[in-house]
């Protein structure tokens, strides 16, 4: 084997053996790149480099603010209006909160891009609400996992900086705007599911509002909904800078939530405090050695050589995208959302790229696909949040999640398959 | 061995102070992050100013690497632990320490290489704000070390691993 072989073997081989007998997946990418560079006989300064100058950057600035933004509005209380929000919008309808739940999702997802935030923090009034009225315990919960998938496709999504920080520097605003269709459709199709269940198994209406009372609801939650708004509006219109939109969304959700919601104290500040150091510390840390980790595999041309492997087993671009969305699909139920981007994008884009598809439409199918995984066993971590909440099992869960998972496997092909899905609003503006 | 037993103790205590004023600079560093990227704007409709992007950066590199250390304390970095599960309890014993060790050499390398890249940065500044560089590479060296401790405390006084919880809130 030549030096590159090995070297290959070695960084690969070592990552994957102490992620299974359970490194932090953070210390096996830093390990496996210390002992590779030790055999290729780099300075290790190199790997030191790479790790510090991986965080110092611009649109990584732009994380911390998103989390704060959706740890301040999860904790000052905007999913209970916004789940009251959607009551009026759908609850009149057959299977009324099931659809609540979906819309709920679709509006939190634009606030905190985050799956497992929208499980635990929806999850939790919709979930109790949904097993009172009738409906069964694993219908709730397959209803609001597999809803939240929406809120990483929806933008502001922290997992589509994840892939433009991988992929050495996609516009943000045009990964965000390419989430828009594949999000809504996904939510779309949702609530055609539920509505379905509904009639077929008999499940109740909701609430219905009177005017005066619905909008009510509305202003107080389209205080909330303004933090979209100043994201989306201030990147689209050129104003600001991903990260730029996202510090003055953080203020705007601190004077919301002190002034009109009033629901801040200094439980509540704490809680938000540690919540976003801790997430930060997780995904810190994977950012620091996956850009280590990611120099040495472009320097031993891995990309370019899985590239090749694979287009000499197929070159048409059907199969090839077909075996890597089977590949991610996989990885996905193993592993989280956040760590497969940084780990794969800069794996599989260059093979993407290659075979002629738009990283931006790469970028989607990818979260679209990790998102879907985040919904399965034996590490969904969504499924698991969401299973503790309803007090039910991950294996009784899974039956009710079968259609669920059908509609979004469908939708994920829609997306795979014809890329005006979400690049055609890109060529519209 | 008792004595040993009390010095391993206060060993741990300091440790766990130290985390707290870690904790506590952390707080302060992601308010300090907000307020100057408040700054930018202020200014960023007549002259961009370079300076305080590269202020808010440089607080963000710090804040990242003490949060990282704070969270081997705290066990939050997620790992998995499906086939740590499936060993007999000793087993998954040793594959605990053996982790811990691996993240404190890991520790020492990010330390003794965050030293060496301060001494190769010696007297350069950031091109737009004058911050030296060597503080850029110092928060490596900082967080190493915090690293070293808090794996240390682990292994000495644990716990060696939180049931489950942490891998809960991974990021997605």
């Amino acid at each position: 084997m030549t030096e590159q072989g090995i070297g290959i073997a070695l960084l690969l081989g070592s990552f994957l053996g102490l992620m299974l007998i359970r490194v932090p997946v953070a210390f096996a990418l830093g390990i496996s790149s210390v002992i590779t560079a030790i055999y290729l006989d780099l300075p290790l300064l190199l790997i030191g480099q790479r790790m510090v100058n991986g965080l110092y950057s611009f649109t990584f600035l732009a994380i911390p603010f998103f989390i704060l933004v959706g740890n301040i509005m999860t904790e000052g209380g905007i999913s209970d209006r916004l789940v009251k929000f959607a009551d009026v919008l759908v609850g009149r309808f057959r299977g009324g909160l099931a659809q609540g739940n979906v819309v709920a999702s679709t509006f939190f997802g634009g606030i905190s891009g985050s799956s497992v935030a929208d499980v635990a923090s929806i999850g939790s009034f919709l979930i109790p609400a949904m097993k009172k009225r009738g409906y069964p315990a694993e219908y709730s919960v397959a209803v609001t996992v597999t809803s939240s998938v929406q809120g990483v496709l929806i933008p502001p999504s922290q997992n589509m900086i994840y892939f433009a920080l991988a992929a050495g520097g996609l516009p943000i605003s045009k990964l965000f705007i390419a989430g828009y269709i594949p999000g809504l459709m996904l939510s779309g199709s949702l609530l055609f599911l539920c509505w379905l269940m509904a009639v077929r198994h008999n499940h109740p209406t909701g609430d219905s509002y009177g005017f005066r009372e619905g909008l009510s609801v509305l202003v107080k939650a389209s205080l909330g909904l303004f933090t979209i708004v100043i994201i989306i509006g201030g990147i689209l219109g050129g104003i600001f800078t991903a990260t730029e939109s996202a510090a003055v969304a953080v203020v705007y959700a601190l004077l919301v939530t002190i002034f009109v919601y009033r629901s801040m104290d200094r439980r509540n500040d704490s809680r938000i405090m540690a919540g976003t150091l801790r997430t930060l510390g997780m995904v810190v840390a994977i950012i620091m050695t996956s850009s280590a980790f990611g120099y040495l595999l472009s320097l031993l041309q891995v990309p370019t050589t899985l590239a090749n492997f694979i287009l000499e087993l197929s070159s048409s671009p059907i199969a090839i995208l077909l075996m890597i969305n089977l590949l991610v699909l996989i990885l996905g139920m193993l592993m989280g959302m956040g760590d497969l981007i940084l780990i794969l994008t800069p794996i599989l884009l260059p093979i993407a790229v290659k075979i002629g598809i738009d990283p931006i439409h790469f970028c989607i199918i990818m979260i679209l696909n990790l998102g879907i995984g985040v919904c399965t066993p034996p590490v969904g971590v969504s499924l698991m949040v969401g299973c503790g909440i309803g007090g039910v099992s991950i294996e009784q869960t899974i039956k009710s999640l079968l259609p669920f998972y059908f509609v979004m496997v469908v939708v994920l092909g829609l997306v795979t398959f014809f890329p005006i899905l979400p690049l055609g609003l890109l060529e519209l503006l | 061995m008792l004595i040993l037993k009390k010095y391993v103790k206060w060993l741990v205590q300091i440790i766990d102070a130290i985390n707290l004023v870690a904790q506590w600079v952390c707080y302060r560093l992601l308010e300090i992050i907000v307020i100057v990227m408040q700054v930018v704007l202020r200014f960023i409709f007549n002259s961009p100013t370079k300076w305080s992007e590269e202020a808010a950066m440089i607080s963000l590199v710090w804040f990242g690497m003490l949060a990282v250390a704070i969270g081997v304390r705290r066990h939050t970095h997620i790992s998995i632990m499906f086939f740590r599960d499936l060993l007999p309890p000793f087993g998954g014993w040793m594959l605990d320490i053996l982790a811990q060790l691996l993240i404190l050499t890991f520790a020492f390398i990010l330390f003794t290489n965050g030293s060496e890249l301060m001494m190769l940065a010696g007297k350069t500044r950031l091109p737009a704000s004058q911050i030296p560089k060597y503080l850029l590479y110092l928060s490596a060296m900082t967080g190493g070390g915090l690293m070293m401790l808090n794996a240390l405390a682990n292994l000495v006084a644990g716990p060696l691993n939180v049931a489950n919880d942490a891998s809960l809130e991974s990021l997605s």
